[in-house]
């Protein structure tokens, strides 16, 4: 038995992405961070022009590679379009490297995800919260106190709290201030799949497999190998993915079908449940043990109508945020407005706040929120608030808020188109909004045919 | 081949980087409008220089010129949907000459993601090889 380490291998588990070309700047070779965040596998790329895989924006100005002799080079700060179509700003290092002779072989760049390193200037504890996370209530600054262990720790992480109250942000925020930061941080949300597919999204299935369509993928686990891996809605995960779950998180280990020895896997888990997760064990339809491998470490995100004073610092965040980003000129809520405003008990939470606020700075063409700015549903008489059942909306994850939300949206928009004959361009202009909000709207809400 | 429809010549746009299908949708600064329909092919082409690369305005110059089929290199997500809804089919990440693509186009033979690239000649130097990946090591 050999005891040497294929360089590949030993490529495959340094933590930052890493492209070797040769001495004509064609790819030889893509370590697994690199794969990750590019979305080529070596084989794909092996063979081609670097400047054609990675699609740097200085690459358009002359290939750096080649363009400054053969000593080491400086790190250059520029953005690459990735093969699943995301513009990511990078900061790329290349270096010569050398044979035994002392000849040029090819080079080494080194990519830097810059995408976590801004997330982190605005990650860490502040005067109004932690990072994006907004909040000074009593209830919310147990979870700020709580987050620098939690993100120090390696262990799995289970969040819980109604919809609409930020997990996926705190998961998130998590990552960005823990050790892994540099790490990728992946998504699946388990009520978005079904269950074969999502075996396939997370575990990845073997060249050939039926599930897959006989290609081989990697699975999300394996694409945030060294990173961390957000599960949302993991009440909704079958029980058989729930028993690979629990033995992934014993072994560190994925295996595909027809695989012995498995793969091992560097992966922080994060997941987050709407649902009442004690009660979902009690009743059988989530496995205990992994129920309490997750809760080792456990954060509960408060509904909004629980912390005390954060409403009027949300609703002026909300207000600043979107009169910047549509250019208007707000300066505040008319007490009739702000009345409505503090009385709705919100049962969408913070993403309905935001809902509202995005409405009605919308339509405000002033310079104060009025009444009239808001949706219907605040005007109208409401139902005491609570938790709901299972703390579950009605109709799955986009509940009651959601639903009443995307009517008086719909209904807005459509008012618009009347009152511009179906002119979009400017129905945009009457809303406040750029033609592409107007459009990525309709799609959303399936007004693409008006 | 397919046509817009049986009436109208199909118009096809592809991002330019010399004879290339340039590499970025965003950083395009020329592109091909190509005219074909079912009698006579591929019968019109114009090349167009524009003004400064920008996604936004690339994608109104789509938009004005009615074109029915992009294809393009790398293209953002957002762009891609938008032109998507806007009915245009859109080609993307593929890699070679801008004729060929048109051409496998046109012959039906043409997918995202496609590298038309011919067979590269020998390096300037022979490729140094770092060896493959043991079976444990595949997957990521």
């Amino acid at each position: 038995m050999s005891d040497t380490i294929p360089i590949p291998d030993l490529l495959d588990a340094v933590a930052t992405p890493l492209l070797f070309c040769d001495r004509s700047c064609r790819v030889v070779f893509l370590n697994r961070r690199a794969e990750s965040l590019i979305g080529l596998h070596t084989e794909q790329a092996a063979g081609l022009p670097c400047a054609l895989v990675l699609r740097h924006r200085i690459c358009a100005e002359g290939c750096p590679a080649l363009s400054s002799g053969e000593g080491p080079r400086r790190a250059v700060e520029t953005d690459m379009l990735t093969w699943t179509r995301q513009r990511i700003p990078v900061r790329v290092t290349i270096n010569p490297v050398f044979g035994p002779e002392g000849d040029t072989l090819g080079f080494c760049e080194t990519l830097e995800d810059l995408r976590s390193l801004q997330g982190r200037e605005a990650t860490g504890p502040q005067a109004q919260g932690f990072g994006p996370l907004l909040g000074r209530s009593p209830a919310m600054e147990r979870v700020f106190e709580a987050l620098p262990l939690v993100a120090q720790s390696d262990a799995p992480v289970l969040i819980t709290g109604e919809s609409g109250t930020g997990k996926d942000m705190l998961a998130e925020v998590i990552h960005q201030a823990s050790p892994r930061a540099n790490g990728p941080f992946v998504k699946v949300h388990c009520a978005a799949l079904p269950p074969a597919l999502l075996d396939i999204a997370l575990f990845g299935s073997a060249l050939g497999s039926a599930g897959a369509g006989g290609e081989e993928r990697p699975g999300k686990i394996r694409l945030a190998n060294q990173g961390t891996l957000f599960i949302g809605e993991i009440g909704d995960m079958p029980l058989p993915l729930q028993a690979k779950l629990v033995a992934l998180l014993d072994e560190g280990l994925i295996r595909l079908p027809g695989e012995i020895r498995g793969t091992m896997a560097d992966v922080r888990l994060i997941a987050a449940s709407y649902r009442d997760m004690e009660t979902m064990v009690r009743e059988g339809h989530f496995r205990e043990d992994l129920f309490f491998r997750l809760g080792a470490l456990r954060l509960a995100l408060p509904p909004l109508r629980e912390r005390q004073g954060d409403l009027r610092l949300l609703m002026d965040h909300f207000l600043r945020f979107f009169s910047q980003r549509l250019e208007k000129e707000i300066q505040g809520f008319s007490q009739a407005a702000l009345g409505l405003l503090l009385r709705y008990p919100y049962p969408g939470n913070v993403r309905e706040l935001r809902h509202i606020l995005e409405y009605a700075v919308s339509l405000c063409q002033g310079e104060e929120i009025l009444p009239d700015h808001l949706p219907s549903t605040l005007t109208e008489p409401v139902d005491a608030p609570g938790p709901p059942q299972d703390q579950r909306p009605a109709s799955g994850e986009e509940g009651r808020d959601t639903k009443s939300w995307e009517e008086a949206e719909r209904t807005m928009i459509l008012q618009a188109l009347r009152n511009a004959r179906g002119n979009r361009g400017r129905a945009a202009l009457a809303l406040g909004w750029g033609r592409t909000t107007l459009w990525r709207k309709m799609k959303t809400l399936g007004l693409q045919s008006f | 081949m397919a046509a817009a429809n049986d009436d109208s010549p199909l118009r096809i746009l592809v991002t330019l980087s010399g004879e290339m299908v340039s590499p970025r949708f965003d950083l395009t600064t020329a592109v091909s409008r190509v005219l074909a329909d079912q009698d006579r092919g591929l019968f019109e082409e114009r090349t167009t220089i524009l003004a400064r690369p920008s996604a936004d305005l690339l994608c109104q110059h789509i938009l004005n010129e009615k074109i029915d089929v992009l294809l393009c290199g790398g293209i953002e997500d957002a762009y891609y949907a938008y032109l998507s809804w806007k009915r245009i089919r859109v080609l993307d990440n593929i890699i070679g000459d801008a004729g060929e693509a048109v051409r496998g186009f046109l012959q039906g033979t043409l997918q995202a993601g496609d590298c038309l690239l011919a067979p590269l000649p020998t390096p300037l130097a022979p490729a140094f090889s770092l060896g493959r990946r043991t079976r444990r090591g595949r997957g990521a």
